[in-house]
């Protein structure tokens, strides 16, 4: 399952629980999800990327297993737009829940 | 079967030289995690090689998306060609003042074609001057906040369309065609600079960006 346009607001999730680098960030995703939600690790990076010009994370270098890392980590903004799409996501959940007789 | 290499290659396409080496590197620690973690699950080298580049899943849909977020080669070029021009523009004492003062001329030159009765030539080069004004002395003016920025761009772009209507007046629709081709490198310019914007943080924006 790939839902679009979710993919920023999970990347925040998980950063909000720690900063973490694109790999574990990927994985993270797909065991929270039970593997439902499948995305091609590719296009991770330019969510990231863009994530990171609009503010709401920002990248280290780290290392981890001897090896260097880019980690990022949740910025305060980017924790207020996760709070935000959060709020957004219950409501569209909610109203399709309603919809699909379900409430 | 893709390789890594060819994968790469692909996903960097038309990107800028420092965008092309930042995907690479991503891509590559990517990819020996994701080949570590198949290789520790009990897969032999070329399979797990297969899983962790199939997971990184269509490098055109990839490059489409990194050339959204990223610098591409025309919008580097760009930022460094304008660079080059402010950096000599600015550094050299004596051009800095012959081109600050040619719009306050030029305005003299107007006024004294309208004090001959010479409305037409008084009226283009009031719009000479007014467009010397706006590429010449706006990088000196204290416009480099991210909002004073924008208030900038709506003005030069009011001007730049006041100027055009007067010149040619009710005509201008009839010189659209002529117009495009003569601006087209500014526009160009313009749009790529848009580009950019929104792609570098503002606290990397040069001194031009904000013009």
């Amino acid at each position: 399952m790939n839902l679009k346009g979710t993919l920023p607001t999970l990347i925040l999730e998980v950063l909000a629980q720690e900063p973490s680098h694109g790999y574990r960030i990927a994985q993270k995703i797909k065991q929270s999800s039970d593997g439902l939600l499948d995305f091609k690790e590719g296009t991770l990076y330019p969510a990231l990327h863009k994530l990171e010009n609009e503010g709401s994370v920002e990248s280290f270098d780290g290392i981890e297993n001897g090896r260097a890392r880019r980690y990022y980590r949740i910025t305060k903004s980017g924790r207020k737009a996760l709070n935000e799409d959060r709020a957004e996501w219950q409501q569209l959940s909610r109203a399709v829940s309603m919809i699909l007789g379900e409430a | 079967m893709a390789t890594l290499d060819s994968w790469l290659n692909q996903a960097v396409r038309r990107l800028s030289k420092d965008s092309a080496e930042t995907v690479r590197r991503e891509i590559q620690e990517h990819y020996e995690a994701a080949l570590e973690a198949a290789l520790a699950g009990g897969n032999d080298s070329q399979q797990a090689e297969r899983m962790a580049v199939q997971a990184l899943g269509d490098p055109s849909v990839a490059n489409r998306q990194y050339r959204r977020v990223l610098l591409t080669s025309s919008e580097a070029k760009v930022l460094r060609q304008s660079n080059a021009e402010s950096q000599m523009f600015c550094s050299n004492g004596w051009t800095k003042w012959v081109l600050l003062s040619a719009p306050g001329a030029l305005l003299l030159i107007s006024a004294i074609a309208l004090a001959m009765h010479m409305p037409s030539l008084a009226r283009g080069v009031l719009a000479l001057a007014i467009m010397m004004a706006l590429f010449f002395i706006a990088p000196f003016l204290p416009i480099y906040t991210a909002t004073r920025g924008r208030i900038f761009r709506a003005i030069k772009w009011s001007l730049m369309i006041g100027i055009v209507a007067l010149v040619w007046g009710p005509d201008s629709r009839n010189w659209i065609w002529l117009m495009s081709c003569c601006f087209y490198p500014v526009l160009y310019t313009e749009w790529k600079r848009v580009m950019i914007r929104r792609k570098l943080p503002i606290s990397q924006w040069p001194k031009q960006l904000y013009l």
